[in-house]
């Protein structure tokens, strides 16, 4: 039996760990804006780079602990890991929707249109529609294995997405560029731009933590009260 | 001759208030899924003894 002392816990450690991300959050800000240098040829624009590329960073790297923790739970039979997995899925389409809103604001200046339907974006926009699939799926079924076994197949499907998705500008011909750091050869960036990135993925990262958590949480309080629900 | 740096902080402003936005409004709607299933501290709890439960829709 869930105890709600553990609930509650784990959703204020998992709220306490979300505002701290926020705070540093606005130390990006302060960063990215007072710290690093304008480019030349994007302009001011350029800056939202600090905020589209750690967004697609958790987006991706939810997806693929969806895909991991999914797979885990095929072999185990761990409701814990099934759990898990609904937590970073949800929590990865907040990112995705993050990346899918701030990569168009970039673009419009730079390429000169809000959206272009070529392989990086194209693919980016289908794995968030699976993911919304997925949270669908989810609500759709009222067992808890069956939910967690069907959801489980769709999450690794899903998985492998993640690496198309970053292999598609080198698979491609795509108006989004290469990346420069998650690369073989070293970053290309001036140190200011590197700093503020790992900055703000760091914070990002610890957003993702805390988001899950909180999640994660939420998800052991509505398994108490089906079990609860399906006793009486 | 290099080129003029484009005048665009328009779209920064737009991009740095959209993501704290959709990321703060994510935060508190799940923290208000959590007060809904959880209870506040009025002695609800999460799975009660009769077998009938506290708010909130899965």
């Amino acid at each position: 039996m869930t105890s709600d002392a553990a609930v509650r816990a784990l959703t204020r450690r998992g709220l306490g760990i979300s505002l701290a991300a926020f705070v540093g959050l606005a130390a990006v800000y302060v960063l990215a804006i007072g710290y690093t240098p304008v480019e030349a040829r994007q302009g001011v624009a350029q800056k939202i780079f600090y905020l589209h590329v750690p967004a697609a960073w958790s987006a991706l790297m939810a997806f693929a602990l969806v895909g991991i923790t999914s797979a885990l739970y095929l072999w185990l039979h761990d409701p814990r890991l099934d759990r898990f997995a609904a937590a970073s899925a949800e929590v990865g389409v907040a990112f995705s929707a993050v990346m899918l809103t701030t990569g168009p604001i970039w673009a419009k200046p730079i390429w000169g249109t809000w959206w272009t339907w070529d392989a990086r974006l194209t693919l980016t926009l289908f794995l968030f529609f699976l993911f919304i699939g997925y949270l669908a799926l989810r609500a759709s079924l009222h067992d808890p294995a069956e939910r967690a076994r069907f959801s489980a197949v769709v999450g690794i499907l899903g998985m492998l997405l993640v690496p198309f998705i970053h292999l598609s500008v080198y698979l491609f011909r795509t108006l989004h560029p290469q990346p420069v750091v998650l690369k073989p050869s070293a970053p290309s960036l001036p140190p200011e731009m590197l700093r503020t990135l790992l900055v703000s993925m760091a914070v990002f990262t610890l957003l993702y933590v805390g988001l899950v958590t909180l999640r994660y949480g939420l998800g052991m309080a509505e398994d108490a009260r089906e079990e609860a629900t399906d006793a009486g | 001759m290099p080129a003029e740096t484009p005048e665009n902080a328009g779209y920064m402003i737009a991009a740095y208030v959209v993501a704290p936005v959709i990321l703060g409004g994510y935060l508190a709607s799940l923290w208000g899924r959590v007060k809904k299933v959880v209870g506040r501290s009025d002695g609800r709890t999460v799975g009660r003894s009769d077998g009938r439960t506290v708010g909130g829709d899965r």
